[in-house]
Order: C-alpha cells, then sequence, then structure tokens
C-alpha cells in the first residue's frame, strides 16, 4: 500500500509510537476530523453530517492521547501520512485507497510501515467509533455495541422488538 | 510480622463478602472490618479502559484471567480455566453478566429425588424473602407474571423487552409446548444498554468493587478497610474451636500481617476456599481447618454448557442481537422430572446471535454494497443450556504446583463425568435441536462445550452433620465457633441456573444471623 509514497511507506517497528511528551497540533486535530467524515461519507451510513457525532469523537481523541499509553505519535504520524497523500492524489483517491483499497485483513497483520500504522492504530479504531456511534443505524439496527441512547426505565425498547411478531 | 485486630476480617471481595460486610454495617456502621483480596485494583468506569475494550476488544483486566500453565488439570474430563474466573479487588463479579435467577425448590430437595447429590440442610421457602431482598439490592428487571417459583414481593424493575431476532425462536417454543420467558438480569446503576456490559462505563453491573467503594466513600463506615494484592495464606486455630487469625501478604510493600479477628469469612469462591482450609494445617486441625472428614474441595459442580446453532440463508430484516445479554429464555425443561431423568436444563437464547460485525467489514476494505450483501445474505442463532450437576466424591479441588502470579496456591481440578452423563447430555441436545428445526434452520452445530468453572460450585458444602458437608447451614465450619465460609463452594449442588443470586440471597442470610447475636 503507498509503496511509492516516500514518508507513508518509511519503515518503523509494530510498536505503539511514542507519543507521551506530545500534543496534537489544531491542524492535526483537523486533518483527522476530516478523515472521521470520510468514513461516514465512504459507507454512506450516516443520514446527517458527521458533526451530529463530533463531541463523541473528541471525548475519544482526548482519552486516547490524554491517558496513558499515549495515541499521539501515532495520530500525528496519520495526519502526515493524510496529508502526503491527499496533497498527492487529492482527497477522495486518498481515502478511497486508504479505506477500501488498502488489501489489508482485519485482525490486522503487525504495522511495519508508516502508512500501515495509520490503518492499524487510527483509521480502524476510528471506523469502531463511527460505527458505534451512529453508523449502525443504516442497518436497521437501533442499539449497537457502544451506542449510549435510552434511559434506564424500560418503557420503550432500545432494540428492535419482537413484540407483535410472537403474538 | 506485623499483628492487626478487627472485629470482622474477610477473605475475597466479591459479591459475598461485599453483601455480607454491608448487611453488618447497616446493622453496626462501626463495626471494623478488614476485607482482603489477593488480585490488584482495576478502575472502574475508566473512559480510556472502556474505550479500548470497545474499540480494541481489550477488557482492562484481562490479564486478572488465570493464564495457561498456572493450573492443571488432572482427570478423566477435560477442564478449561480459561476465562472462567477473575482475580482482582471486585472478584469474579467484575465480568459476570447480571443474570438474576431463583433455584427452583426441587433444587433444594435433590439427593431426596434423585439418589444422587446431595438435599441442602434449608429450603427455597427459607430462602425466598432472601432472594426477594437480594433482587431488590441487585435491581433486578424481571417479569413479575413469569411464574416460573413462588414469590411473596415482586421485581424491583421491568424486564428487557424480547429482540425482534427473538422472535422466530419464541414462535418455535410456543409450537413445541416450551414456555418462552425475559431474561431476569440485574442492573445496579443505570443501564444505558451499551452492549460493553463486560466493562460497563456507568458501572451499571453490580460489582463487589463498585458496593465496596461506595461504602468506602459514604463516610459512615469509619473502620472499614480494603486491601487488594493481599493473599492469604494460612488460617490459624488458637484452639479446635476457635480460630484466631490469618496471615496476609501485602504484595504491594512486601509486608507480612497476622489479623486477629473476632469472626473469620472467607469468601474467596469455590476454588480458593476450599485450597485455604486445606493448607491451615495445625496441631487441632491435621487435614486442614474443617477437613477431619476429608470433605473439603470435593464434590465440584459446574454446568455442562450445550449448544446448538442453526443457520439460514437469508436474513433481509438486518437482524442481529441488539443487546450483549440474552432476552429470551425458558425454565420448561428446568423441571423435577427433567431432573429425575438424569439432568434439568435452563434454556436461553445465545446473547451474541445473529450478528454481523459491520465495523470489521468496513475494516477490512468491503464496499457498502458488499456489507449489505453479507448483512442480508444469511444469520444463525444459537439455543444454549446449562444443565444440572450434582457432584460426585472422587471430583475435587486442590493445591496445584507452587504460586501463581497473585501469590496464590495454583489450582488443581481431579474432574470426571461418569459414562452415563453423555446420554444424557444427548437426549438434552435432542430437546434443543427441535427448537432450531422449527424455526426452519439447518442445524450446524450440536455439541457440549469443554467443562469450566465459570459457575462452579459444592466444594465446601452446606450439611446438616459433619460427616456430610464442610459448613452448618449457618454457614459456619463444621467443629469451629468463628469461621464461616459465604461462597458457591457451599451449595451442597448446583442447579440449572447461574448461582449469584442465590449467593447474594445467602449473604444477606449470614448477614442476618451474625447481626443476631446468635453466632
Amino acid at each position: 500500500m503507498f509503496e511509492t509514497d516516500v514518508y507513508c511507506s518509511t519503515s518503523l517497528s509494530a510498536d505503539l509510537l511514542p507519543g507521551d511528551i506530545q500534543e496534537l497540533t489544531a491542524r492535526e486535530i483537523d486533518i483527522l476530523w476530516r478523515l472521521f467524515q470520510a468514513i461516514g461519507r465512504v459507507w454512506q451510513d450516516i443520514g446527517q453530517d458527521s458533526v451530529n457525532i463530533k463531541s463523541d469523537w473528541l471525548e475519544f481523541v482526548h482519552a486516547k492521547t490524554r491517558v496513558a499509553p499515549s495515541y499521539t505519535g501515532e495520530y500525528s504520524n496519520a495526519a502526515s501520512c493524510l496529508t502526503e497523500l491527499i496533497n498527492k492524489y487529492g482527497e477522495d483517491a486518498a481515502y478511497q485507497q486508504l479505506l477500501l483499497e488498502h488489501g489489508m485483513p482485519d485482525p490486522p497483520p503487525p504495522p511495519l510501515t508508516r502508512v500501515a500504522h495509520a490503518k492499524v492504530y487510527v483509521i480502524n479504531e476510528f471506523i469502531r467509533v463511527q460505527v458505534a456511534k451512529a453508523g449502525f443505524k443504516s442497518w436497521k439496527g437501533s442499539n449497537y455495541k457502544g451506542f449510549i441512547g435510552g434511559s434506564r426505565y424500560n418503557r420503550k425498547p432500545r432494540a428492535r422488538s419482537a413484540e407483535g411478531q410472537t403474538a | 510480622m506485623k499483628i492487626r485486630e478487627f472485629d470482622y476480617v474477610f477473605v475475597g471481595s466479591g459479591v459475598a463478602a461485599s453483601t455480607v460486610a454491608k448487611t453488618i454495617l447497616e446493622s453496626n456502621r462501626l463495626a471494623s472490618i478488614l476485607i482482603l483480596d489477593a488480585g490488584p485494583k482495576v478502575p472502574a468506569q475508566d473512559r480510556r479502559a472502556w474505550w479500548d475494550y470497545l474499540v480494541r476488544d481489550r477488557r482492562p483486566y484481562d490479564y486478572c484471567y488465570d493464564q495457561k500453565g498456572e493450573n492443571q488439570s488432572v482427570g478423566q474430563t477435560e477442564w478449561s480455566f480459561d476465562d472462567g474466573r477473575v482475580s482482582m479487588y471486585g472478584g469474579s463479579t467484575v465480568h459476570w453478566g447480571g443474570w438474576c435467577l431463583r433455584f427452583k425448590p426441587e433444587d433444594f430437595e435433590v439427593f431426596s429425588r434423585t439418589k444422587e447429590g446431595a438435599d441442602w440442610p434449608i429450603s427455597y421457602n427459607t430462602l425466598e424473602p432472601y432472594y426477594g431482598r437480594a433482587e431488590e439490592y441487585l435491581s433486578v428487571c424481571g417479569d413479575d407474571s413469569e411464574g416460573w417459583t413462588a414469590r411473596t414481593t415482586p421485581y424491583p424493575r421491568p424486564p428487557f423487552p424480547w429482540t425482534a431476532a427473538d422472535g422466530e425462536m419464541i414462535a418455535a417454543f410456543k409450537e413445541l409446548g416450551i414456555k418462552p420467558g425475559k431474561l431476569p438480569i440485574a442492573r445496579y446503576r443505570k443501564c444505558m444498554t451499551t452492549g460493553t456490559c463486560k466493562y460497563c462505563p456507568f458501572g451499571a453491573r453490580f460489582s463487589g468493587q463498585i458496593a465496596l467503594e461506595e461504602l468506602l466513600t459514604d463516610g459512615r463506615h469509619l473502620n472499614l478497610e480494603v486491601v487488594h494484592n493481599a493473599p492469604v495464606s494460612q488460617i490459624n486455630a488458637e484452639s479446635k474451636k476457635r480460630i484466631e487469625s490469618v496471615e496476609y501478604l501485602d504484595a504491594l510493600t512486601g509486608e507480612r500481617y497476622t489479623v486477629r479477628a473476632n469472626t473469620i469469612i472467607v469468601c474467596a469462591g469455590s476454588y480458593e476456599t476450599p485450597k485455604l482450609l486445606q493448607t491451615s494445617k495445625s496441631v487441632y486441625w491435621e487435614n486442614g481447618i474443617g477437613n477431619d472428614f476429608d470433605l473439603v474441595g470435593r464434590f465440584i459442580s459446574s454446568h455442562p454448557f450445550l449448544i446448538v446453532r442453526g443457520s439460514l440463508a437469508h436474513n433481509t430484516e438486518e437482524w442481529f442481537q441488539e443487546y450483549d445479554f440474552p432476552t429470551l429464555m425458558s425454565r420448561t425443561y428446568d423441571s423435577p422430572e427433567l431432573q429425575e431423568d438424569g439432568g434439568k436444563i435452563f434454556l436461553f437464547k445465545d446473547r451474541t446471535q445473529p450478528n454481523v460485525d459491520i465495523a470489521s467489514l468496513m475494516i477490512q476494505g468491503k464496499t457498502r454494497a458488499q456489507i449489505d450483501a453479507i448483512v442480508e445474505g444469511g444469520r444463525t442463532q444459537e439455543l444454549q443450556a446449562f444443565m444440572d450437576d450434582r457432584g460426585h466424591h472422587d471430583n475435587r479441588v486442590s493445591a496445584g504446583r507452587g504460586l501463581n502470579r497473585f501469590g496464590l496456591p495454583q489450582t488443581q481440578i481431579d474432574f470426571s463425568r461418569p459414562p452415563e452423563f453423555q446420554q444424557v447430555v444427548n437426549r438434552r441436545l435432542d430437546l434443543m435441536e427441535k427448537v432450531i428445526l422449527a424455526m426452519g434452520y439447518k442445524v450446524e452445530k450440536k455439541t457440549i462445550r469443554t467443562q469450566s468453572g465459570h459457575h462452579m460450585t459444592s466444594t465446601c458444602r452446606m450439611a446438616k452433620t459433619p460427616d456430610q458437608g464442610v459448613v452448618d447451614e449457618n454457614l459456619r465450619v463444621f467443629g469451629t465457633d468463628n469461621l464461616y465460609v459465604c461462597s458457591n463452594a457451599v451449595f451442597p449442588t448446583g442447579s440449572a441456573v447461574n448461582p449469584t443470586l442465590t449467593l447474594t440471597a445467602m449473604s444477606m442470610r449470614l448477614g442476618d444471623y451474625l447481626n443476631s447475636g446468635a453466632a
């Protein structure tokens, strides 16, 4: 994947990139947010703009970068990879390759390049957050692992109910 | 060796210890209580840990499960230690599902009815008021009209409704004369149905850790203390009847302590409790405390876990099980008739099927159209069951080779099923298969899982006389004045359902007994 892209194809250890004493810049957060939005566009699984779940995403990024082991190094690396790919291929083509045409299985092999780190440590986790927080609904579900909805009182079913089917 | 003194010392910090301690403190808020747990403290309700569980499927307490090579299975029947229990502050309540079913009256009369296992020295009616209290405490969401057992109090919360994916199995149940029911499930605090029950971000599922932390921060309980990373190695007797103290290591400081207490309560589960009694030898108890009749650790009982899986070639409704717990169950075959026929079963629909991991397909790079085709292209459903177990004298837990990571003796399980066991299992699997076939599904799998100790009981069983068991009906170790066991270990036999509600009820009953002064 992206063998000809100098930054992206740089070899690395599979270990989490160090980041405990770094902070993300506003620009890096913006690049990552655009990646998160692209997930909804590519899979057409979000009814409204992803901005409705931006607070969930920001809380996730905060938890992953402010608590050890920090993912700040991974997020910074992913932002740099995205910058290189978008500059070279354009935004749509870059996301198309990163999200659909990477050829990487799940679970993935150990990531040994910068772009593989971005895929394994950032993109894959963003996808899980995006599906849990909203994307699953486009597959007719009312509830999904990680979705927080409803109240503690069970007056209204929080999942699709069998009532009516079984009378 | 440093010496400390308390009114009560508990070994273990799960549902039993936390419930007995709470019951004592409600009667005497200044009671001095020390609770010791060999395992570490893993933070509860930690947001980062929860996110990591969601996106990496990694629970923060995974390292507290038994690991390969730490224990030994030496019987004829393979025994799995995988994911069976959690050694940490809060015990296995940290990973339990919250399923809260009462035992049925016949579960207390197993020997009388089957000439196997043992009768309980108490009856369902003795425990019934405590079941109601336990349901209130754990905030069980259940169906008052279920009618499986006689009850004098309603459930404190309404049940979770059946999911759409339950519908086909409900119809099959009805066709076969099986009464469908809603699973009674404990939701201690605000449940937001996140589906991440194994590490709830809100503490909605009861855990001993959360219960004890609330008691500790309450401000009224000035003499309550919990020490984690504190394996107990020995219980000391000062005479045959009088138990003087326990010895523990504070693994974080390396210091050893002797704790003297008026009352000592071992709540360390069905593995550790018998091992601690066996290894606590003295001139008064040459074979270990409570072990004069060589019964400590014997009669291991644990649910056989039966499954029948079926598949359907389409899923146009795009169903998946939307909770992380089952909503459909039945106790029709949890009956005296099947008990007398070799084993009764508690039926429930698998909590994870039907399911498609949509996020994983996206991670693999599948397009929207490809994912739609997979989601609609078929589904599986699985009917599962626990079967009751009676316990056999030769099946035993004892200390294995050396110590584990937490400073406790490794575990050796000597467990064998009798030859006729498989015939009973096959008959029960046939009953379950009929359900899958009635749903119009193709049977894909029909089997019993490797035996494990998720719901292990009976290793220090309760009895009327010391030649039949280890503790009396008040959970006091026979022959002692002040040593108690409160654990699934005291159940004379298991039943077909999960044990935790019954243990909670037993813990409240023990708390009342200690508060009454009769001890």
